[in-house]
C-alpha cells in the first residue's frame, strides 16, 4: 500500500506532529502511515483523509491498482430508437 | 489521564501494602516459606510504581497521553499471541509431565508460565512496534 498523505500534508503546510494532533494519533501512526506500513481503520483513514481535504481513494493507494487514480470516462450516451 | 495516574498511585501503595504483610509474614514464621527476597521485592515495585505516578502527577516525567488505535491494536494482538504461545508450552510441559519424561512442580509452572508469557509479550511488541503494525505469517 502507498499513500499520498505527506504530498497533501506538506501542500498544507502541516507537520507530521500537527497531523497527529488533529486526528487524535501519535505521531509515530503517522510516519508509519505515510510510509505504507499502517494500515488504519476506516474512521482513521477518513479523519486524515478530511483533515487534508481530500478523499480516501486519492490518499491511500493499493497494490492492485494504478497509482495515478483517472477520472472515469463519461459513459456513452446511447439513442435509444423508439417505433 | 490524571484518574489513570491516581489509580496507579492507589495500585502501588497496595502493592507495598500487600509487600509489608508479606513481610511480617516470613519474619513472624507464620509461612513455611523464608525467602524474604520475595517480599522486598514486591516492596520495591510498589515503592517504584508510587514514585513514578507522583513524578506524573507532578507534571516531572511525561507520559504520552494519546493511546491511538496503532498501539491498542498492536497490544491487542501481542497479548493474544503471547497468550496462546504460553499455552502451547503449558500444552507440551503438560505432555511431558503425563509421560513421566518431564516432572515439575508447582512452583516451576507457574515461574515457566510467567516467564513465557512476559517474554514473548515483550518481544512481540518490540517487532510490531517495529514494522508499526501486526503482521500476520
Amino acid at each position: 500500500m502507498n499513500t499520498r498523505i505527506k504530498e497533501y500534508r506538506t501542500r498544507l503546510t502541516l507537520t507530521q506532529d500537527d497531523l497527529a494532533k488533529k486526528v487524535g494519533v501519535r505521531r509515530e501512526t503517522i510516519v508509519f502511515l505515510e510510509q505504507g506500513k499502517y494500515n488504519p481503520s476506516l474512521k482513521l483513514a477518513h479523519d486524515v483523509a478530511t483533515t487534508l481535504n481530500a478523499t480516501i481513494d486519492e490518499l491511500f493507494i493499493f497494490d492492485d491498482e494504478p497509482e495515478t487514480a483517472e477520472l472515469p470516462e463519461k459513459p456513452e450516451s446511447r439513442v435509444v430508437l423508439e417505433d | 489521564m490524571k484518574k489513570i495516574i491516581q489509580n496507579n498511585l492507589f495500585i502501588g501503595s497496595i502493592v507495598i501494602i500487600l509487600g509489608l504483610i508479606l513481610f511480617i509474614l516470613i519474619v513472624s514464621g507464620w509461612i513455611p516459606e523464608n525467602n524474604i527476597l520475595i517480599s522486598v521485592c514486591i516492596i520495591a515495585a510498589g515503592i517504584l510504581f508510587v514514585v513514578l505516578s507522583v513524578l506524573q502527577l507532578r507534571g516531572i516525567i511525561e507520559i504520552p497521553e494519546v493511546s491511538d488505535e496503532r498501539i491498542l491494536k498492536i497490544r491487542a494482538h501481542t497479548f493474544m499471541k503471547a497468550y496462546l504461545f504460553s499455552f502451547t508450552v503449558t500444552c507440551i510441559l503438560g505432555i511431558l509431565n503425563l509421560s513421566g519424561i518431564f516432572i515439575m512442580n508447582s512452583r516451576d509452572v507457574i515461574m515457566t508460565l510467567v516467564f513465557t508469557m512476559g517474554l514473548s509479550a515483550f518481544l512481540l511488541s518490540m517487532y510490531y512496534n517495529r514494522h508499526g503494525d501486526i503482521i500476520e505469517g
